[in-house]
């Protein structure tokens, strides 16, 4: 564990746990008016074997008592879904340590497009380690918009590792915000297999209390004229602690790739902490790539200013807070979805109601 | 000529330093143990607190693990065993009193590196050390500095004349069990420059050093300790170059600075140990730990670098912001070609209020080279308006070549401003268009866009190691205008 | 002197990457005209600049192309800028962390080097560049700023021309100078132009607009339309242009 891909999250704690499991899982997934053709079935149905192990280490308790199900998600060639898919995933009624292992496979044909939301929520649960696999195929130009909702109890584990093959001209595009949760770690690898495959990864984490959340990111450039641009917006409060480790690679030969990274944080109080580690691992010549970060506070001017016009301040800090996390979800196309993640965002402010009052 | 043809005439330039002087020499037998370290502490007739230092260094690397696992650089595993861990060049019993004792096939050495050591014939403003293999043979102007109190001397003499100095302040900056290399270096480290500036005094001249390595398969351990007391100013330069074999050679030298209120300590370094040849062969391997604390108020240190030389480069010069008030910067230019890996950066970490850092990094990458640039800054709980700016760029050269970006910032106080930027690109072709256009052949257009991309780091360099630098880069002087 | 042949294009055609841009193309430029190459977006009117002074990427197919007494195509890009062929850059590109100044003196001297002449020392060529920096209405700071390193549009421009007036080629082809500018600037710009109006130089304008032409009267007007010139004239047809657009062609 002591590797530098864990130097700043520490789950020590939960690989020495004894763990119940469960055995049925029944996500709800939620979709209308699917196009013939489209698969939605448990994987054991699937013919498709899981071929991607998690990444994370396992409770020397559980080890061969892992029992991993899921789902398979199907969209064939040239179908264009027009409705989002959501996967509500609730942990509930758990009382003892938990482990909730399970995995998505999901297969977009050429030309196909599809939205899929992946909720996280918990419900009377405490202590729960929810280890999800994400595998993503996308064959050559499809395009997939993944949008994760993480709102898992403060008490629990939260491990999350989504690999993501993309074909040529495919396009994938990802949000993640992270609201809740006490360990979070989620890691996002994208590669990027073909020429002019893109992907964009989006993502904003909500920190507070004493939360830890961990996002690693890694972007592998391995053909010519693949283009790549992540951002990632924090806000850490009261002793919280973030964490953003965001790797672009590029291949040797992958030329004329253009990719671009931005990590900004907001630190909202003494105690809190934020780790932030872009990274740039470049084997080509012919590239145009850039990456930055950065970690502040709200801008004192910007509150006098708003404090002179008669505004309490604590409303003026959560303005300018509600601000520089809004700007993220302006990336998200589909309106239904930037309505359900600006709720969420909303929900993380203590009286949300006169800040929602003052909203559009 | 080519585009690609022409990068590697301007960076093909053949190492100019690798010459091999013939001295009689005495040197240790290959191999390490505490009865080795006995040895050269006799030899050096060390008082037994240095002794017990180099031991308990000496203890803790056997439990330490060489760096393999972190830093992006390769390469086989070194025989700590097969090396000899001293070599002088042979001379009269109490050591050269003045110049005209030293060997003249030595004095002949520095001349050929462009460092005469007769002071008359030296550039008035610039006192030297020269450090060959493992002694200081000469050191420059020692009495024009002690009429204004400054000390600067070999730090085997130090140790004999200034143990005070030397108790409270070795190993302060970098413990002996730091780090692998560092605790190796503590425990053989066989000479080196030690200065101190007393409370108040603007150094007069700029102070040097010149570190050639000569004798084969030995490792050159070289410490360095400045302290710049309260109110005092010293701007410090190091050189470095070693004759061309085809074994690699281990360089592992420990810089420690120390800045007391109000002082400040300009460090720069031109580092142009032999690189290896066009295939990979040979070279030094450089693993050096620099490391400066700012313990007073308002006081600063500045390290200034350009990496040329070296197979392999391992430093990470860094700051200690502990005084309130105290300000870091950290200026790089690293430079890859052939076969040749770099893995330097900084640390700066914000332990007093009001502390600022400036990190302005840039690597050309040629050839087959790596160059990677690896940087911490480190906000603790306490220091309150911490404030970094970092930026970071990269050129890329050849289709073979890599570069290499990974910052670490660790944030835990939130009245912090941390902003970091980087880029990574290629020469770029519309720019060598546009210079060719204008009439410029490639060579020049290529050397006028490197230099612009050095230029924010030269311009740190003093005057007399700029002209050097701009050199090793293969680039004219630019600035003549105007 | 006026009528000594300058350019001698024939039957030029030529690629960018795979695809075929300019195709046919024949032109004639004499000593002491001006010509104005006119044309829609797409036309080949850039290529034709990029193809004629060097530019990677850009390919002679077919044709000859005779730059005073030399073959133009066996020359380098350098070369051809020795012998005086100056390109302006409807871009221009910046350099960072190369002075103005400095970049100006290194090309003035190549140049002049090429020629056998002496260079200019530090001294005399800030003089003289002051001289045309003020001509040029230009600020002596931009001098020492990086080359065209945060430059305005108009900045950009005027730097162009800058160059144009130390290097005093031959043959300039000025690709759309007079784009982005407004018409203070534009008039500045021609007053530069017509400065180089000489016997022994031939000036070729790129551009898409006619109004650059009511401050640099041309001696010729050609149409480029589909990588080839389907019209010339005299100013005359400029205005014409300006009526009826270039739909009609």
């Amino acid at each position: 564990m002591k590797t530098e891909t864990w130097k700043y999250t520490n789950i020590k704690k939960w690989l020495e746990r004894d763990y119940q499991t469960i055995d049925s899982y029944a996500p709800i997934i939620d979709y209308n008016e699917l196009p013939e053709g489209v698969i939605i079935c448990p994987l054991a149905d699937a013919s498709k074997q899981a071929d991607i192990p998690s990444p994370y280490p396992l409770p020397q308790a559980l080890e061969g008592k892992l029992k991993e199900q899921g789902f398979f998600i199907y969209i064939p060639k040239n179908v264009v879904l027009k409705n989002p898919i959501y996967i509500t995933d609730i942990a509930a009624q758990l009382d003892d340590p938990t482990v909730l292992p399970a995995r998505f496979q999901i297969l977009l044909e050429e030309n196909s497009v599809a939205t899929i939301v992946h909720k996280f929520e918990a419900n009377d649960a405490n202590h729960y380690w929810r280890r999800q696999v994400t595998e993503i195929n996308l064959a050559p130009n499809a395009q997939l918009n993944y949008y994760q909702d993480q709102n898992e109890a403060p008490t629990s584990l939260h491990t999350h590792y989504i690999a993501v093959q993309q074909g040529r001209d495919s396009q994938f595009n990802s949000f993640t915000l992270d609201n809740g949760g006490g360990i979070v770690r989620t890691d996002l690898h994208t590669k990027l297999h073909d020429v002019n495959a893109t992907c964009h990864l989006n993502g904003l984490y909500l920190v507070k209390n004493k939360q830890h959340v961990d996002n690693h990111t890694i972007i592998e450039h391995l053909a010519p004229h693949t283009q790549s641009s992540e951002h990632y917006k924090g806000i850490v409060a009261d002793q919280a602690r973030a964490v953003f480790n965001g790797r672009i690679y590029v291949a040797p030969h992958a030329q004329k790739v253009v990719s671009e990274q931005h990590n900004e944080n907001l630190l909202l109080s003494k105690q809190a902490e934020i780790d932030t580690k872009p990274e740039l691992e470049i084997y080509a010549d012919d590239v145009q790539c850039a990456h930055g970060a950065t970690v502040g506070q709200l801008d004192r001017d910007a509150i006098f200013y708003m404090t002179t016009r008669g505004i309490d301040e604590e409303l003026a800090k959560q303005l300018l807070t509600y601000g520089f996390a809004h700007e993220m979800l302006n990336s998200i196309s589909h309106d239904e979805i930037r309505a359900l993640f600006n709720t969420q965002l909303l929900t993380w402010f203590s009286n949300n109601q006169e800040l929602e009052d003052l909203l559009p | 000529m080519t585009r690609n043809a022409s990068i590697k005439k301007v960076l093909a330039q053949d190492y100019q330093h690798g010459f091999v002087t013939d001295i009689e020499s005495d040197t240790f037998a290959p191999g390490l143990n505490e009865d080795v370290i006995r040895r050269l502490s006799a030899i050096k007739n060390e008082p037994e607190f240095m002794l017990e230092w180099r031991l308990k260094a000496y203890r803790h690397w056997l439990l330490l693990e060489e760096p393999h696992h972190w830093a992006n650089i390769k390469y086989p595993n070194i025989d700590y065993q097969a090396l000899a861990y001293y070599s002088a060049p042979k001379i009269k019993k109490d050591g050269p009193k003045s110049l005209d004792e030293v060997d003249p096939e030595l004095l002949r050495t520095y001349e050929k590196l462009g460092i005469p050591l007769y002071e008359r014939e030296r550039l008035a403003g610039v006192a030297v050390d020269a450090v060959f293999d493992s002694v200081s043979v000469a050191t420059t102007f020692k009495d024009k500095l002690a009429e204004k109190g400054v000390i600067f001397c070999p730090f085997s003499e130090a140790v004999h004349k200034h143990p005070d100095l030397i108790k409270q302040y070795l190993g302060s900056v970098v413990p002996t069990g730091d780090n692998f290399f560092a605790a190796l270096n503590s425990a053989v480290f066989s000479d080196g420059s030690f200065v101190y500036i007393p409370p108040g005094v603007r150094c007069p001249m700029e102070l040097s050093t010149y570190f050639r390595i000569n004798a084969a398969n030995t490792g050159q351990f070289e410490r360095t300790l400045i302290i710049a007391d309260r109110d005092s100013y010293v701007s410090y330069l190091e050189g470095c170059t070693a004759p061309m074999r085809d074994e690699n050679q281990l360089h592992a030298a420990v810089v420690e600075l120390i800045a007391l209120d109000n002082a400040q300590i300009k460090y720069s370094t031109v580092q142009n140990w032999y690189p290896g040849d066009a295939e990979g062969k040979g070279g030094i391997y450089n693993f050096v730990t620099k490391r400066g604390a700012c313990r007073g108020v308002n006081s600063k240190i500045s390290w200034t670098q350009v990496e040329t030389g070296s197979a392999i480069t391992w430093k990470y010069p860094s700051v200690i912001l502990q005084g309130d008030n105290s300000i870091g910067e950290f200026y790089s230019v690293a430079l890859t070609n052939h076969y040749q890996q770099a893995d330097t950066g900084t640390k700066m970490i914000h332990i007093g209020k009001n502390t600022s850092s400036t990190i302005i990094a840039k690597g050309i990458s040629a050839g087959y080279g790596q160059n990677t640039y690896r940087g911490l800054v480190k906000v603790m709980a306490g220091a309150d308006n911490a404030r970094n700016y970092t930026q970071c760029d990269s050129l890329l050269m050849s289709d073979h070549c890599g570069a290499h970006t990974f910052p670490y910032i660790e944030v835990k106080n939130n009245t912090a401003q941390i902003e970091h930027e980087a880029t990574t690109s290629r020469i770029s072709e519309d720019q060598l268009f546009f210079c060719l256009q204008r009439g410029l052949s490639m060579e020049d257009a290529v050397s006028m866009i490197v230099n612009g991309f050095c230029k924010e780091v030269m311009k740190e360099l003093p005057m007399e190691f700029a002209v050097e630098a701009q050199k090793l880069l293969g680039v004219s002087l630019e600035g003549s205008v105007g | 002197m006026i009528g000594e042949k300058m350019l001698t294009i024939k039957n030029l055609a030529a690629t960018v990457g795979d695809k075929i841009i300019l195709h046919d193309l024949n032109l004639t430029v004499k000593a002491g005209e001006v010509h104005a190459i006119m044309g829609p977006n797409g036309s080949g009117k850039s290529t034709l600049g990029n193809v004629l002074a060097g530019r990677e990427g850009y390919t002679a197919t077919a044709g000859t192309v005779e730059f005073l007494d030399h073959n133009l195509f066996a020359l380098s890009t350098e070369e051809r800028a020795r012998k005086g062929l100056f390109l302006s850059f409807q871009y221009p590109i910046e350099i960072p962390g190369v002075t103005n100044i400095y970049f100006l003196r290194a090309a003035v001297n190549a140049v002049r080097k090429s020629r056998g002449d002496e260079p200019y020392d530090a001294m005399d060529f800030i003089k003289l560049i002051k001289e045309k920096a003020k001509f040029l209405h230009m600020d002596e700071g931009f001098l020492y700023r990086d080359v065209n390193k945060g430059f305005s549009g108009g900045e950009k421009k005027r730097n162009e021309i800058l160059q144009l007036l130390l290097l005093e080629p031959k043959l300039a082809i000025l690709d759309e100078i007079d784009s982005g500018l407004d018409i203070d600037a534009l008039k500045i710009i021609s007053d530069g132009i017509n400065q180089l109006r000489r016997s022994d130089r031939a000036i070729i304008l790129v551009t898409h607009y006619q109004r650059l032409l009511d401050h640099v009267i041309p001696d010729y007007v050609h149409v480029l339309s589909k990588g080839k010139i389907v019209k010339s004239g005299g100013p005359e047809l400029a205005k014409e242009l300006e009526q009826t657009g270039y739909a009609g062609l």
